[in-house]
């Protein structure tokens, strides 16, 4: 009996091998709708190829190693409890403690039709959280409203493109890729597109965002195209 | 901030108890008694916006600064004032330090304390 037949031997008497194919064929057909959507081919390959090679170790193994199983369900367990506990203290702390936006910024959210929400925090801070904008009142500060509408359309890039953390996060993890998805040059554009280079340009500059300069460069070969 | 275990008694200055950001800002604030965070770069502007943001943060955190939010111009910024003037920051760690030497060593610390006063060393 070789390894294969050993281990679908083992499964048979559990009574998982039928789900343990549903489960596999599903987390397929799930990433790859879930990354081709956003279009999204190079991490779509790189965790559609370790999925496989993971299961393919599963299915391959011998008897005496179907502890990895267990390994492998470990870490998605672990690593789905740790990120529900980001999320919950993210919501606790997102929901309270928050501004408004003043009144001669409220033409930004109703252009975007987006919920923006003031950080209290003098650290430099924008970012999309559960269909909501946040930016921090240090970035208002700095910024001029038409650098602000620059950075709020990069956000509803995100908003609207990138795919969701938690579940990004999750993929990363169970096909062991630990890959981010990253999309920051696709939401440069969009910003670029929406509001202008220069705006944008300026508000990088001003925020000294990291990798501010090599941004502007991979953006201005665009606009030069 | 002010923490106990992070207080260098062989330094110089206020950095025996803040870090050096953090002693340069309460500096300033105390000097000029009011000013927004713009103000507080362009006289820190050897350090990153990050590390002047961070720094203020902490700052208002450990209650040392306030912040108020002012709407009333064409751009929402904080204005920043000092918590106390550098008497009451001073009184505000002693407290701290002699509860902390009160906890650990009792009423010797008093007596020592006491003993000083005798001598003229404290007034």
């Amino acid at each position: 009996m070789n390894g294969i037949e050993c281990f679908i031997f083992c499964i048979q008497k559990t009574g998982l091998l039928y789900p343990l194919i549903g489960l596999i064929a599903l987390t397929f057909i799930f990433l790859f709708m879930f990354y081709k959507m956003r279009n999204n081919e190079s991490l779509l390959a790189s965790q559609f190829s370790m999925t496989f090679i993971i299961s393919f170790n599963l299915l391959s193994m011998n008897c005496d190693m179907f502890n990895w199983v267990w390994i492998y369900l470990g870490i998605i367990l672990i690593g789905t409890i740790l990120m529900s506990i980001v999320r919950i203290y993210l919501d606790l702390k997102l929901d309270k403690d928050f501004f408004r936006l003043p009144p001669h910024l409220s033409e930004i959210e109703h252009h975007w039709k987006v919920d923006i929400r003031i950080l209290d925090t003098q650290r430099i801070k924008a970012f999309t959280y559960k269909n909501k904008i946040y930016l921090s009142v240090g970035l208002l500060e700095r910024l001029e409203k038409d650098e602000i509408k620059s950075v709020v359309a990069h956000e509803v890039y995100h908003l609207h493109h990138s795919p969701n953390k938690f579940l990004s996060s999750l993929l990363a993890i169970t096909s062991m890729t630990f890959l981010r998805f990253n999309d920051q040059h696709r939401a440069d554009r969009y910003a670029v597109k929406k509001s202008g280079f220069e705006n944008l340009v300026n508000a990088f500059r001003k925020l000294q965002i990291k990798d501010a300069e090599k941004r502007i460069k991979k953006l201005s070969s665009i606009v030069i195209d | 901030m002010v923490k106990i275990e992070r207080i260098s008694l062989e330094k110089e200055g206020l950095i025996k108890f803040f870090s050096p950001n953090e002693a340069r800002i309460l500096e300033l604030l105390w000097k000029k008694k009011k000013m927004t965070s713009p103000e507080i770069q362009q006289q820190c502007d050897d350090l990153s916006l990050a590390c002047v943001a961070g720094t203020l943060d902490r700052l208002i955190k450990s209650g040392f600064v306030n912040r108020t939010i002012d709407e009333t111009g064409q751009r929402m910024r904080y204005i920043y004032t000092p918590e106390g003037n550098r008497q009451k920051v001073g009184n505000k760690i002693c407290e701290k330090i002699i509860d902390c030497l009160v906890d650990t060593f009792g009423t010797s610390t008093i007596d020592t304390i006491n003993k000083n006063r005798n001598r003229g060393k404290l007034k």
